[in-house]
């Protein structure tokens, strides 16, 4: 087995663990002495990791924002003048809230670029490959550290941003490109234009690693995506608070989501009692990075669901934690349909199976006092597919798997979004007719 | 002595690494020509994670190599907020 770093990966667990309080010490220290926020919440004195998470309150997204605001753009957050950024990266805001904004110095970019390395070389990208990253390189922090680092590992990387499909299309054939970073999304966009173009992605392209991140994903769209492209597929996954990948898969176990140890510390809570849960529960992923030097974070609540499991539980030898399939879901995206729970990715699972699917939107709605879900599928022509019996299908698909009994309409070709940055294919429209009232 | 096959650095490597840093810390704070700065932050901050990565102890917050403006790093009480200094 190879690895970026051998030493950190393979360290022995009492070391590793260790050596991360060693530097959430410095971490607390750099903060305490330059950061107005951190100072008042980083009580002085902390003996250990359990008086640590004993004595220092959880972040929330509201604390971030709110410090922020205080003196925009950074707030009373950062540790370091921002003057000594050398980027700036913002989130898209469209959750309603003001985007969370950073910015990084020439260390922590380096950092940060660093944990991309260490995620693409443990799924196999090597010096010498040809890359292409399928996004559009904005102020969305995304994919912007594996353009880096496929550079600093010694790969050609071909940039594609503001490039349509068509033309990143041809670019996966005409430079036969190895390795391509985007999100689940934009893959099954990808697949969908190659499909016009008459191009056979598996058979022309020559991509061998797909590293799918910034979304949870269903198995089935997994699948899709590496049948499309003949290729692996790997999830991985970042923050712009957090300014780094902490979590990537490994080729060894599928869905073994190792999270990057000596940047992150990662605790998982109970939802409602927020006490650590143990090995194989779900909880959610509070985080504490070990890098960044501009701004800091600690004890951060993320609301993401994970199972976390020990890493002896992967055969890759890396020492490293896992997530069992990586972010399962947001806390806030779970639903209640007449006392059934139901996720995006549950619903994606269902429609995903059908092969005569191209695209999908879901709604819930209430009515005549009966709350409902309503699918529009948009359908394409495969072989041995019957449109005709295509609702009814799904309809029955939806009951047997979830136990409820959706409303199905098709949708005509071409009408649905498409995305290339954070899908919203579920709305709950309950909500909506709540705050119209 | 040398590691050619390993996929871990000898001590001696390590020292080599570490050296190399400290050097050029030196150099940083010293060197006024802007393209010799330049190259020399950047080698640093590359360094660092190097470093960082083998756990080896050193100061890895010092704030001494950002070519020429160590002096922006803001002490505990310069951030204005509201438009006055906390």
């Amino acid at each position: 087995m190879e690895y970026w770093n051998h030493k950190a990966e393979t360290m022995p667990r009492q070391e590793l663990e260790n050596w991360q309080w060693r530097k959430l010490q410095r971490a607390m220290d750099h903060a305490r002495a330059h950061s107005p926020f951190w100072k008042a919440r980083l009580p002085e004195n902390i003996t250990s990791m359990e008086d640590y998470t004993a004595r220092v309150p959880l972040l929330h997204k509201a604390d971030f924002l709110a410090a922020q605001e205080a003196a925009p753009p950074y707030g009373t957050l950062p540790s370091l003048d921002p003057t000594l950024g050398v980027r700036h990266h913002q989130t898209s805001g469209t959750s309603g809230n003001p985007p969370v904004r950073t910015f990084d110095t020439a260390r922590d970019w380096s950092w940060s670029v660093d944990t991309f390395c260490t995620s693409l070389y443990s799924m196999g990208v090597r010096t010498g490959y040809r890359g292409m990253v399928a996004f559009g390189y904005g102020l969305f922090m995304g994919f912007w550290g594996m353009h880096y680092a496929l550079e600093r590992m010694g790969c050609l990387v071909v940039p594609s941003g503001g490039l349509d499909s068509k033309t990143r299309v041809r670019l996966l054939v005409d430079y036969q490109i190895e390795v391509l970073g985007l999100t689940p999304s934009y893959a099954m966009r990808l697949i969908e234009t190659a499909r016009e173009m008459g191009i056979d992605l598996a058979r022309d392209a020559n991509v061998k690693v797909i590293l799918a991140g910034a979304e949870p994903r269903s198995d089935f769209t997994t699948r899709t995506i590496e049948e499309a492209f003949g290729a692996r597929v790997h999830n991985a996954a970042g923050t712009t608070e957090f300014g780094a990948v902490f979590m990537f898969e490994c080729t060894e176990r599928r869905g073994a989501c190792h999270i990057n140890e000596p940047a992150v510390i990662e605790e998982v809570l109970h939802p409602e009692t927020l006490q650590p849960v143990g090995y194989g529960e779900e909880g959610v992923r509070v985080t504490t990075g070990l890098g960044r030097e501009s701004i800091q974070l600690f004890r951060h609540w993320t609301e993401d669901i994970v199972v976390k499991r020990p890493a002896d539980q992967c055969g890759c030898g890396r020492t490293w934690d896992f997530y069992d399939g990586g972010i399962l879901r947001r806390v806030d995206d779970m639903r209640k349909i007449r006392g059934v729970s139901i996720t995006p990715v549950m619903i994606e699972d269902v429609v995903r199976g059908f092969d005569e699917v191209s695209e999908f939107q879901a709604s819930i709605r209430t009515v005549r006092g009966l709350d409902t879900i309503h699918v529009k599928v948009e359908p394409k022509d495969v072989p041995g597919g019957d449109l005709t019996t295509l609702c009814e299908r799904i309809r029955a698909e939806f009951k047997s798997e979830i136990g409820i009994r959706p409303e199905v309409e098709l949708a005509e070709p071409g009408s649905l979004p498409r995305f290339e940055l954070k899908a919203k294919r579920l709305h709950d429209e309950r909500i909506l007719a709540a705050a119209d009232h | 002595m040398t590691n050619a096959y390993s996929q871990q650095l000898t001590t001696e490597q390590e020292q080599q690494l570490l050296e190399s840093y400290t050097g050029l810390q030196r150099l940083s704070a010293d060197c006024r020509v802007p393209a010799v700065k330049a190259a020399v932050v950047a080698a640093l901050a590359e360094l660092r994670v190097a470093l960082d990565g083998q756990a080896v102890e050193f100061d890895y917050y010092d704030a001494f190599d950002y070519g020429g403006r160590a002096e922006a790093a803001r002490p505990l009480g310069a951030c204005p907020v509201d438009g006055v200094a906390a």
